[in-house]
């Protein structure tokens, strides 16, 4: 197996190579030919995440206003910081970082930022079913705030594809759990409702969509199927919102 | 209490000021609202903070309470808020 190291873009006929892109790896083997997405479909695709969760955010506005409710708060709170993330992660694939420091900088910053958001919207999202079981919840919010920041510190530190996959393991393992316990409780309370169903799907692709960003070593044949999907997941999501919301 | 709690007393509190034609005195709403006279300071001044009620004065110079306008879109709106809570489990 021929290893090629270079930097910049991926040419689509070679099937096995290292590149070293954007900080981070980006890899393809097992003699499988890449279907990668171009530039174009991965800005569209984000434009479409961060127009859905504005979507989301600006039409759950108004409730939130009249209720002040902390559960709409987290919910609406997921979704911003779901669109500043995708906004960051424009940079990331439509930039091919150049040898000089300010574009290395500009790319790390990204990155940064990238992971800080997009971890602060899984965090929202837990933390919007989970407030009513947490007693400090305000100190819960700082806590999430620290680890953000960890991981996205870690991220750029710690190089590491196998990192990576153990952070985003954990994370979404915890997510995971928490939701379900969270809509148990729930559906004791109140009538049935297996929206939890849906979180899950949502907490699943954002971590795909994550550990994809960073590491597409298993997943560049598959990105496309995995875009699709998770636009899927946002509309049906952004459609029960804006019917539920009355907008 | 919880904060769905919160939402339901709002609720009724304001719709009690409604049901009375928009002008009510604070200690007929409280009476009404069934609450303990701590409680209904909190929530009264809560709702005052908020802009959803206002205290007016009649011809006799006496305190009375009516909705603003923010406080007549939260009754319209209540259910739609209550359906969303459910429905995404916040």
């Amino acid at each position: 197996m021929t290893i090629i190291v270079t930097q910049g873009t991926v040419d689509p006929n070679i099937t096995a190579k290292v590149v070293v892109y954007h900080g981070t790896f980006r890899a393809t083997n097992f003699g499988l030919p890449i279907i990668a997405p171009t530039v174009g479909a991965e800005v569209i695709y984000s434009f479409a995440i961060i127009f859905c969760s504005l979507m989301i955010y600006f039409g759950t506005r108004e409730l939130y206003e009249l209720s002040t409710y902390k559960g709409l708060k987290y919910f609406r709170c997921a979704f911003l910081f779901l669109a500043i993330a995708y906004i960051f992660r424009l940079p990331t694939i439509s930039l091919a970082p150049g040898p000089e420091i300010t574009s290395l900088i500009w790319v790390y910053i990204s990155l940064f930022a990238f992971m800080y958001f997009s971890s602060m919207a899984i965090f929202y999202l837990i933390e919007g079913v989970l407030w009513k079981n947490l007693k400090e919840s305000s100190k819960i919010s700082y806590l999430f705030h620290g680890i953000a920041i960890i991981i996205s510190l870690a991220t750029i530190i710690f190089n590491n594809p196998f990192f990576y996959l153990g952070l985003n393991v954990i994370l979404f393992i915890s997510a995971g759990i928490a939701i379900y316990l969270a809509s148990h409780n729930h559906k004791l309370k109140s009538k049935k409702n297996y929206f939890h169903r849906l979180y899950i799907l949502l907490l699943v692709f954002l971590v795909l969509n994550i550990f994809s960003a960073l590491v597409p070593i298993f997943m560049d044949t598959l990105k496309l199927f995995l875009y699709l999907v998770s636009l899927s997941v946002f509309f049906v999501i952004l459609y029960r919102v804006l019917k539920k919301s009355g907008d | 209490m919880a904060k769905r709690g919160r939402l339901e007393i709002m609720e009724n509190t304001l719709k009690i000021i409604k049901e009375n034609r928009n002008f009510i005195r604070p200690t007929v709403l409280l009476r009404k609202s069934k609450m303990s006279s701590i409680n209904f300071k909190d929530y009264y001044n809560d709702l005052i903070k908020n802009g959803f009620i206002k205290e007016v004065f009649d011809d006799n110079d006496k305190k009375h309470v009516s909705l603003t306008e923010k406080g007549t879109k939260f009754l319209e709106r209540y259910k739609v808020i209550i359906e969303f809570i459910d429905e995404f489990e916040l």
